[in-house]
Order: structure tokens, then sequence, then C-alpha cells
């Protein structure tokens, strides 16, 4: 009985690190603010022409139809906003983002994206999904060798959409 | 004997394991109660955090470095200052949709900048002179009641000296091309490249340029 008892034990205690180990499959590298809900709104960027908006919006379809909680909406209330412009600057997008009350504001630069896009259309709908990759906690350049939205050797004029391990990151926030 | 020194031996690794795991799970996680609360959160020295996250352009190698900056120099950081700046320019080439998204300056809110004041001590490229001081900027900073952290970047130091590739504007100061490629610190003669930044720089790769 003892014995018995003793083998139980001991097989318990060999299976709990593999099961442990199947559930740190997701190392997620995670920023330190992000929205604290899964579903986040933004004002529509009506300001923006067809040329901008429909990549920005084709950017928050590929967020909603992922396998997660999070959702982005159009809301005329929100404080967040997504815009682009020719700024004087070297950056493709920015993402502002403030803890509590939590908002945040992403800034497109038409400057470098017409610069270095070959499909405009692609590479603004990948920045901008890249950029609301981090308003979920998901960080630059993930030390990973799977694909990703946020890596920095990203071509958006190509890759466009959030990856597997993007959402498995995602998931493992909410 | 023999079976209960391996059950112990056994029993420690497993423990061991579960320890490890629970305090690497407890790390991954953001800490969304803090960033759920209503109250204000402040840092330890009492100032509010806001998170920039920036995407750059990234380079393969110093001929990409070398083509897309406008002005290499060795220069010295004297000073630097922190302001918020509209960086947002008057539409150019107005029929063109992709280069002017429909907003003006005034739509597109100001971003916090260092802005520092850089003495070029070199020049590899570019309409500059020796001893002229110049203007770099950088996202983030902090005035007296925010720090505007910026994730994944290399901040210039005053009284630093750094081999620098920059973008030039007409109204702006100049921006390095990204935080990481984009500076290089010169430390008694010897040229450094930040821990993320693969493309190797020589002396000899810069007078190259010169002649």
């Amino acid at each position: 009985m003892k014995i018995r008892f003793m083998k139980l034990v001991i097989s318990s205690l060999i299976l709990l690190p593999l099961v442990l180990g199947l559930s740190l499959k997701v190392n997620a590298e995670l920023t330190d603010i992000g929205s604290p809900t899964p579903g986040i709104n933004v004002k529509s960027p009506d300001h923006l022409n067809d040329t901008w908006k429909t990549p920005i919006n084709n950017a928050i379809t590929a967020w909603n139809g992922t396998a997660t909680k999070v959702t982005i909406g159009y809301s005329s209330a929100s404080s967040n906003t997504i815009t682009a412009a020719q700024y004087s600057d070297t950056w493709y997008g920015l993402n502002t983002q403030w803890r509590s009350p939590y908002k945040y504001t992403i800034q497109l630069n038409a400057r470098t994206i017409t610069r270095d896009a070959k499909n405009f259309s692609n590479f603004v709908k990948g920045t901008a999904v890249h950029e609301f990759g981090h308003c979920f906690f998901l960080k630059d350049n993930p030390n990973t060798t799977l694909p990703s939205i946020m890596k920095y050797s990203n071509d958006f004029n190509t890759v466009t959409t959030p990856r597997p391990y993007d959402i498995d990151d995602v998931n493992s926030v909410y | 004997m023999m079976t209960s020194k391996w059950i112990s031996v056994i029993s420690i690794f497993c423990l061991t394991t579960v320890l490890l795991a629970a305090c690497g799970s407890n790390e991954s996680k953001p800490d969304n109660d803090r960033s759920a609360a209503s109250d204000v959160h402040k840092s330890t020295a009492g100032k509010q955090e806001v998170l920039i996250d920036a995407s750059f352009p990234k380079y393969n190698n110093l001929d990409e470095l070398e083509n897309r900056a406008n002005l290499i120099i060795e220069g010295r950081v004297l000073s630097s200052t922190f302001k918020f700046l509209n960086v947002a320019e008057r539409p150019s080439q107005p029929g063109d949709d992709q280069l002017n998204p429909g907003t003006t300056p005034a739509d597109s809110p100001p971003i916090p900048y260092t802005i520092y004041d850089v003495e070029v001590q070199k020049v590899y490229k570019g309409a500059v002179t020796e001893k002229e001081t110049i203007q770099v900027k950088q996202v983030g900073g902090e005035n007296q009641q925010t720090i505007f952290k910026v994730n994944d970047t290399s901040e210039l130091k005053e009284e630093g000296d750094y081999i620098m590739f920059l973008a030039t504007f007409d109204n702006s100061p100049a921006s390095l091309l990204n935080p990481i490629q984009g500076s290089y610190e010169l430390v008694n003669n010897q040229i450094i490249a930040s821990d993320k930044n693969l493309i190797k720089l020589e002396i000899n790769d810069l007078k190259q340029l010169t002649e």
C-alpha cells in the first residue's frame, strides 16, 4: 500500500513539470502599459482621405478577426485617436499610451511610409496593426524565431496581420 | 535505501521546477490591476508615466545607413532640453493622397522630445562645419509632471561623443535614422555600437566617406 502510494506521488511529481512546461509554451514579452480591457475604442479617422482610412480600417478588421478577446471599435466619444501626417522625423509609427486613465494616440508618418512602401495599402495596414498591438501589451521585436507582427525585421509590404505568436501573447494577457 | 535516495532527488528537482515556473509566470504578465486603477499612477519620483513605442526603418548594413543619412558627423552632446514639438508639416504636393493624408499641422497632437545641442567635431557627410552646434531630437524625455518613456531606445548622454547618422529637415531639428543604429558611442577613440546594433563601424569606414 505504502509502495503504491509512493509510486503515485513520484509519478505526479514527475508529470507536474511536464504539465507546467506546456503551460509555459508562451513566453510573452510584454510592455507594462496597455489597455486594461480587451475591448478598445478609437475615434474614427474621418479626417483622413480614403487612401489612408481604408488600410487603417483593414488593420482594425485584422485584429477583430483574431482568435482573441480583443476588439477595436470606432466611437466618436473616444479619447483615443489614430492619425497620419507628414512628420519631420524618421519613424514609421508612434503609439503613445497613458497609464491611468488609460488612453492612447497612434500617429503614422506619411513621409517615411510613402518613401519605403512598395505596396502602400499593405504598408499602412501592417504599420497600424503593429501599433495597435502595443495597446494589447505587445512589445517591439520579441526574442523569438517565430513570425510576429511586432518584429523590426518585418517588411510591412507583405506582413500585415497578427501572427499566431502575437495571438498567443495577447491571449496570455486577456 | 537507494530507492528513497532517488525519491528525494526527484522530489527536490520537481519542487525546484515548480518554484521556478511560478516565479517565471508571474513576471511574464503585465500588472493589469495597476493599469486599471482609476486614480493616477505615480512613479517613485511622483511623476506620471507615459509609454511611447516607436517603429523605425531597420538597416541591414553600413551602406544602407550611409546612403539614407543626409548628415553623418562625429558630435559631442553639450546639453539637452525637453520640449513638445508639432513636427507635422504643411501638406506638400497636394494631389498626392499618400503623402498628404488630409491633415494639417493643427490636427496633429504635439510629440514629447528631448532636443540635444550637439557640437560638430568632424563631418563625414553633409553641409555643416566643424565646431558648428546643431540640434538633434529624440522622442521621449521628462518634464516636471511626466516621464515619457520610450521602449527599446538608446538615449544620447550629455558630454558623450557619438558618430551620428542623421536625417535633416527644413523646419525641425535633425533625427537619428533610428535610436539603435543611428548612433555609435565614441570612447577613447573606440567606436562602440549599442548591444542591439549588429552593424559594425570602424574609423576607416568613415574615412572612406570623405575620400
